[in-house]
């Protein structure tokens, strides 16, 4: 009966005949023709209409009708075998389907015929009835049925008659079913129907059902071709996979931190945390490392508490910390950490677990530090008479013991032990027995004099090794080539008092006299201690008053006996030694520079820059020691000083001049040329000549000594020839008036400037005047010629002497500087040196810096060193043809390169720059290497070197004629946000010079940190260039061009063109010193 | 302080208490202040020059012949040069001190003096109060 609920089994027509519907099907077209109209009416008649249209005729009624496949309903009420249905019914189903899409044809016609034969199921009627009920009267089916009932559609058709196969609803009987034709006649299909098995691949397939063989739940089939799993055999429950930690993770979070604690209590005190804590470093980031102690003994528990955390980068992520705690853990797990020879658990720290370890191990320790002390107290008693005999035994025997020098190293451990001789014998190596042992947890491997040290942290493990392989290992002999047994000496820890335990410390085993110590200490009477104490105090005694005789005693002595001065006539023998070779090294240098000075007497540039040098000073001293010396030599009787130092004296401050009368004068002079004959202080005038006079008097015979010196004073009555001269001179005039012999100057008499005594010098033309002047100042001849008038002649010579250097100074000055030396940057008093730093201004230093001078002429900066001497009319082809004979190689080339004219030149460029395009597109790849920057070939020689108007400037290097290019103002092109930006941090880092550029609105270019020589262009008010923006292959350039012609080595300048600011202390003053300069930049 | 640590030899403790209280740098200064001429046995001493001069003069002339002998040694490094001569002086129980006629013999008087049955017995005293002190407490 299943069969008939299958029945409803829901698939509209339109989906199964829908993909046939272009195919040449009989039902597709007259369907859909009729549905349509069908349909229209509906929505177009109303009720009243609607049972009239629709019973109007047969065919519509089918229509409807077929809205119920009837097909499906034979098809599975008709199975000989409706009853039980086969578990594979679906998929028979949907095999037939298959069949009935592709073939309907020949399915239909022969299931109709089979089943026409009588069907005389009641059921079968049920649509018929009520077909007729519909036909006979319609209204009260209507009122039944929601929907229309099932009419014959496509009745006349008879191919699709035959599809009613018990019913034939032309005749409108049933038939019978012996009139029906089976619809397997071919025996096609098998009467049982299909059956789904697996074929021996696994797939399933479709087969003839066997109705004897009962179908079996295919689940249970244990077929013996199933393959084979190859999971690992579990016999134990597994951990899940650890769970990724995240913030979405709920519940606490999952431990991070790891405990490390030993296996068993270690005695190992070499274990330290960094080795630990490197160890775990491997798995991840550790935030923290704590160690513990056993809070009774302060000694380490060898228990840690390692806790990991993210890189610094990956905070974020949760799990990483977890994860390498984790993994730390699983590794240890299976095998065990094993570190420096001891063994330790690893294991996360979960709640309790690190209280509890300590906890036990703390009490562990307890109970053996008990039990130690019980068998410490127990030998202790019954030492001494037994130990000489154990020891005798033991000595007796070939007892190994580890050397004094390991006994550190080993630090009381068991090793084996393999000697030296017999390592040696066999040529073994370290490494030999390393490769052999490595299966057994030693600590380390000692290499000593008389051995091999095998220590192991464990002397279980020790002696585990020892059994295994004394006499059983063997390795092959170098020298014999066979395998030799090795033996290996145990030696066990000498003092089985485990040092953490016995707090004697690490030498318990090694000192005798702690030990013996330990047995002394009983005195039988105060005697005995008091002698022995006596002992100790003698001995400390000695060793102290040793120490204090040496230390306080001798030590001193010696240091202060070794004092020079208690040797004076040794330094003083060493001291005449040591200045005699000086003197003998100066003379020399003397003689070498006088020898020099000779050689090159010419203009010095730098001399005159440096003022002040080493070599003026000496220059200067040896000739005063040449003119002087005879009065010196008068001073060095009185004056027990060395020559140099009272020349020094001289030429420096005259303060402590040793001579008494001329005191007076002398200050004057020194004061009056210290303040550069320029003081106008009307008040010390008269005072002044007064002096002035006062020395005239006792001068008279001192300037006889000059006038050799001074060929332009006539009074020097030494020379023939100029009296001759004279005599002209004094010749009679015939004039009404007498007229002076020499013209009257009287502009030296002029009041507003104080007379020097080189004026008046200068106005005693004769020995007439010479007369006239002592007979005015009543001057008497001296009788003797004393010291003072010594001094007085001196200092006169010097006064002259400075004289003549300051105007040869001044006149090289100007030569150089074009400027008189600034009056403001000279020294008041003393050397430069003693005056406070100060800030010299701009504009004072043009007169000391060559490069500060005013732009009214060109610039010759660039090779002002190699000139010899400053020329001002530095003409271009003048200059030009210098530097022609300066450095041939670049000034050739470039010659050269101005020959051909530059309209030639950038023709050929052109060319060129096509030739490279060319093959640019022929390469077809953008390359930067191939593109070519056409200003560069256009691009005039030029240099930059120290401007006259800021700090560096650009210099042609040979003459430019006017419009014509000359750089490229090259730099990084930036936006103009990026360009406020970097000038803020310019400023900022305290790059005060502005290299940016404006193209346009958007674009700078900043020349500051990358970029061309062109950025060292200086403004100028009066430029000689002009910056223009023009566009090349696209893009804006700055291109610096010449407005006039240039001519070489002259600075090349253009207009900022900066806007104008408002405020006061933004604007930026402009040094560069043209005539119709602006001030400002800005 | 006994029953504070057994380990510690009783005579050291007690040495150390004795030095503690100073009667080690009292025994010390004895000696070295001790009037040197009398002991050598030419008791009609122009001048009392106690052991410590007595050393002082003889360093002093050592090192002057020394340098005598070497003008460069007071050029050189003084602090070198010192440590070094005071090593040739200290050296072999202080034999260069004990060389000359007015020479030092140094060594020979400390073991002398410190073999002294006067100096022990001394000790002996201090120790004696210093141990009854102690038992006190």
């Amino acid at each position: 009966m299943s069969g008939y609920h299958r029945r409803s089994y829901p698939r509209p027509p339109s989906s199964s005949h829908r993909p046939h519907g272009s195919a040449p099907n009989h039902q597709g077209p007259p369907y859909q023709e009729e549905r349509e109209p069908s349909r229209s009416r509906y929505n177009n008649d109303g009720q009243g209409s609607f049972q009239e249209t629709r019973y109007s005729g047969e065919r519509e009624s089918i229509g409807h009708r077929y809205q119920q496949p009837p097909s499906r309903v034979y098809k599975d009420q008709k199975h000989p075998d409706s009853g039980r249905v086969p578990y594979a019914a679906r998929s028979i189903r949907r095999a037939i389907d298959e069949h009935a899409n592709t073939r309907p044809q020949p399915f239909f016609p022969t299931r109709d015929s089979r089943y026409s034969q009588g069907n005389s199921s009641p059921t079968a009627h049920v649509p018929l009835k009520i077909a007729k009920s519909v036909s006979s009267a319609g209204k009260p089916v209507r009122s039944l049925h929601s929907r229309p009932a099932p009419i014959i559609r496509y009745s006349e058709v008879t191919n699709l008659t035959a599809k009613y196969h018990y019913f034939d609803p032309v005749s409108k009987k049933l038939i019978h079913k012996d009139e029906m034709s089976t619809w397997n006649q071919k025996g096609k299909y098998p009467i049982t129907g299909f059956v789904t098995i697996l074929d021996s691949e696994q797939h399933p397939m479709i087969q003839a059902r066997n109705p004897e063989i009962k179908s079996i739940d295919p689940r249970k089939l244990t077929s013996p071709t199933a393959s084979i799993s190859h999971r690992k055999l579990r016999n134990n429950l597994t951990n899940v996979a650890r769970i990724v930690y995240d913030k979405y993770s709920v519940g606490p979070p999952p431990p991070c931190a790891i405990i490390v604690s030993p296996t068993s209590i270690i005695n190992n005190t070499m274990i330290q945390d960094i080795s630990i804590k490197n160890y775990f470093k491997k798995f991840g980031v550790i935030s923290h490392f704590e160690s513990f102690n056993d809070p009774n003994s302060a000694l380490p528990l060898h228990i840690y508490l390692i806790k990991y955390t993210a890189p610094n980068g990956k905070l974020s992520n949760l799990d990483i910390p977890v994860k390498s705690a984790y993994q730390a853990v699983k590794e240890f797990k299976e095998k065990g950490c094993f570190i420096m020879g001891s063994n330790f658990n690893v294991a996360l720290n979960k709640e309790k677990l690190l209280e509890d370890i300590k906890t036990t191990l703390v009490e562990e320790n307890i109970k053996k530090a008990k039990q130690l002390s019980a068998v410490a107290i127990s030998t202790e008693k019954k030492d001494r008479a037994p130990i000489a005999k154990n020891q005798k035994i033991t000595m007796e025997r070939p007892k190994r013991s580890i050397p004094y020098d390991l006994a550190r190293a080993v630090n009381n451990k068991p090793c084996l032990f393999v000697s030296r001789v017999f390592m040696a014998l066999h040529g073994f190596r370290t490494e030999d027995f390393k490769y052999k042992l490595r299966r057994y947890r030693y600590s380390k491997f000692l290499d000593h004099i008389t051995g091999l040290y095998i220590v192991f942290g464990d002397l279980l493990e020790c002696k585990k090794c020892f059994e295994l392989e004394s006499g059983k290992m063997t390795l092959v002999s170098r020298s014999r080539r066979i395998p030799i047994e090795i033996r290996f000496v145990l030696i066990p820890p000498v003092d089985q008092l485990p040092t953490r335990f016995g707090g004697f410390g690490k030498s318990t085993n090694l000192s005798p006299s702690t030990s013996s110590a330990s047995h002394v200490k009983v005195y039988k009477t105060k005697d005995e201690l008091i002698n022995a104490t006596v002992k100790y105090i003698l001995k400390d005694l000695k060793s102290i008053l040793d120490t204090d005789i040496r230390k306080r005693l001798i030590g001193p002595t010696v240091f202060d006996t070794l004092n020079p001065t208690n040797f004076p006539e040794l330094m003083s023998k060493k001291e005449s030694k040591e200045r005699a070779k000086q003197n003998a090294i100066e003379t020399a240098a003397v003689e070498q520079k006088k020898l020099r000075e000779s050689t090159n007497q010419d203009f010095d540039i730098f001399n005159l820059y440096g003022g002040y040098t080493r070599k003026a000073i000496k220059k200067r001293r040896t000739s005063e020691l040449s003119d002087i010396s005879e009065s010196i030599s008068l001073k060095k009787k009185k004056l027990a000083r060395p020559m140099a130092h009272l020349l020094n004296e001289d030429i420096g401050s005259k303060e402590n001049t040793p001579t008494l009368e001329s005191a007076t004068p002398f200050d004057e002079f020194d004061n009056d040329h210290d303040l550069l004959s320029s003081t106008s202080s009307s008040e010390a005038e008269d005072g002044f000549i007064d002096d002035k006079q006062k020395v005239l008097t006792n001068e008279s015979p001192v300037t006889t000594p000059e006038t050799p010196q001074d060929d332009s004073l006539l009074f020097s009555s030494s020379k023939p020839p100029k009296v001759d001269v004279t005599a002209d001179l004094y010749k009679p005039s015939a004039t009404e008036f007498p007229e002076t012999v020499y013209k009257e100057d009287l502009s030296i008499l002029k009041l507003s400037t104080p007379l020097s005594i080189v004026d008046l010098q200068n106005m005693v033309r004769d020995d007439e005047d010479l007369f006239l002047l002592k007979e005015l100042v009543a001057y008497k001849e001296p009788n003797t010629v004393n010291a003072a008038d010594e001094c007085l002649e001196y200092a006169i010579w010097k006064l002259r002497e400075w004289k003549k250097n300051d105007t040869l100074i001044k006149e090289n000055q100007l030569k150089l500087n074009e400027v008189p030396f600034a009056p403001a940057l000279k020294i008041k008093n003393g050397p430069f040196k003693a005056e406070n730093i100060r800030k010299v201004p701009d504009r004072l230093k043009n007169c000391y810096l060559p490069h500060r001078r005013k732009l009214h002429q060109p610039l010759n900066t660039v090779n002002q060193h190699n000139t010899e001497s400053v020329d001002k009319e530095n003409s271009p082809e003048k200059l030009s043809k210098r530097e022609d004979t300066v450095k041939p190689e670049p000034s050739e080339s470039v010659v050269a390169q101005e020959i051909s004219s530059s309209r030639d030149n950038r023709a050929s460029n052109r060319r060129f720059q096509q030739n490279i395009e060319a093959q640019r597109a022929a390469i077809g790849t953008e390359s930067e290497l191939l593109s070519l920057n056409q200003l560069n070939k256009r691009k005039k020689p030029v240099t930059f070197a120290r401007s006259a108007i800021h700090n560096w400037g650009l210099y042609a290097l040979e003459p430019i004629a006017a419009r014509e290019m000359i750089i490229e103002y090259v730099g990084e092109s930036i936006r103009q946000p990026v360009a406020e930006m970097r000038e803020r941090r310019y400023l900022k880092s305290g790059i005060g010079s502005s290299y940016l550029f404006r193209v346009d609105e958007n674009n700078v270019i900043d020349a500051t940190k990358k970029g061309g020589i062109a950025r060292f262009i200086n403004h100028c008010c009066d430029p000689s260039c002009t910056a223009k923006i023009i566009k090349v292959g696209g893009k804006r350039r700055i291109v610096i061009y010449a407005l006039r012609d240039i001519a070489a080595n002259e600075e090349l300048t253009y207009d900022y063109k900066f806007e104008r600011e408002l405020d006061a202390e933004e604007r930026l003053p402009c040094y560069c010193g043209s005539v119709n300069c602006k001030g400002f930049l800005n | 302080m006994s029953a504070k640590n057994e380990n510690i030899d009783r005579a050291k403790e007690l040495a150390e208490e004795f030095k503690r209280q100073g009667f080690l740098d009292k025994l010390k200064h004895d000696i070295l202040s001790q009037n040197w001429n009398k002991d050598e046995s030419t008791d009609n001493t122009i001048e009392a020059v106690n052991l410590q001069e007595a050393i002082r003069n003889k360093v002093m002339a050592t090192v002057n012949e020394m340098v005598k002998n070497d003008e460069n040694l007071i050029f050189k490094n003084r602090g070198t040069t010192s440590a070094l001569i005071e090593a040739q002086l200290f050296k072999d129980k202080y034999k260069k001190l004990a060389e000359g006629d007015d020479g030092v013999p140094l060594d020979k008087y400390i073991q002398m003096t410190l073999s002294d049955p006067k100096l022990e017995e001394g000790i002996k005293r201090n120790l004696a109060t210093i141990a009854a002190d102690e038992d006190d407490l």
